[in-house]
């Protein structure tokens, strides 16, 4: 005799892969966190190649280059660093 | 690791990041390196402090607006990609002091498999400091179908 399986799309997690252990947070909340974020103007062609078509940038975009420490958080204690355009505007 | 949660659209990208703004030198310099992997160095920034700036307060937050990009690839080879979207997410700074001062930041170039040298710095370098700050996700109501 077989079985049907139980498993159904609204018991799945909301993590990816989806059997990795739970993100058990709706809001997060970081604390004791240091940063530092460098700040720049780059090429605006070099810029464009990673921007997606939907987005524009102004002229010589800045770019923000963010270095964070999370003392403790609701993902716990981790460094991480973040690249990204201080400003992209739907094109 | 660079950067944090794919949920939000915010991929991530294991690193070896050297960053502790309680490091004690003599130099008066807070000293930041990303490598990937150990050992080959992409980045390397140095903040100097100079000036307190003030308390950020939850009554005034800082909020820090970000859009990721969301992508799940086909598992059909040549497929359309399963999940392709915008997802707008916000950091919201509601305690910390923040800090004024000097920035030096180099691209090293190191590796053409992780390449952040191709955004390559365009005149001069600013940067700020937030110390022993608390913030908060602000999570989406509402995602963006990319579909270009």
């Amino acid at each position: 005799m077989s079985v049907k399986g139980k498993l159904g799309r609204s018991s799945l997690g909301q993590t990816m892969p989806v059997h990795a252990e739970p993100l058990g947070f709706t809001n997060a909340s970081f604390r004791a966190v240091n940063q530092v974020t460098f700040s720049y103007r780059t090429n605006t062609e070099a810029a464009a190649v990673l921007l997606p078509t939907e987005m524009e940038i102004d002229e010589n975009p800045k770019i923000s280059v963010m270095f964070l420490s999370y003392g403790f958080s609701s993902v716990g204690p981790v460094p991480r660093v973040h690249s990204h355009y201080s400003r992209a505007l739907p094109g | 690791m660079l950067a944090g949660r794919e949920r939000e659209g915010y991929p991530k990208l294991l690193g070896d990041i050297d960053f502790d703004m309680y490091q004690p030198n003599v130099y008066g310099l807070i000293t930041a390196q990303l490598s990937r992997p150990a050992g080959v160095v992409l980045v390397q920034g140095l903040f100097r402090p100079s000036e307190f700036l003030g308390e950020i307060t939850a009554d005034k937050p800082t909020v820090i607006k970000a859009l990721g990009l969301r992508v799940v690839g086909s598992a059909v080879p040549g497929g359309p990609l399963s999940v392709c979207e915008f997802v707008p997410s916000a950091l919201e700074f509601i305690a910390g002091e923040i800090w004024s001062g000097d920035g030096s930041l180099m691209f090293t170039g190191a590796s053409e498999f992780s390449a952040l040298h191709r955004l390559p710095i365009v005149g001069g370098v600013e940067a700020t400091a937030f110390y022993n700050s608390s913030f908060r996700l602000r999570r989406p109501t509402k995602t963006y179908p990319f579909d270009a």
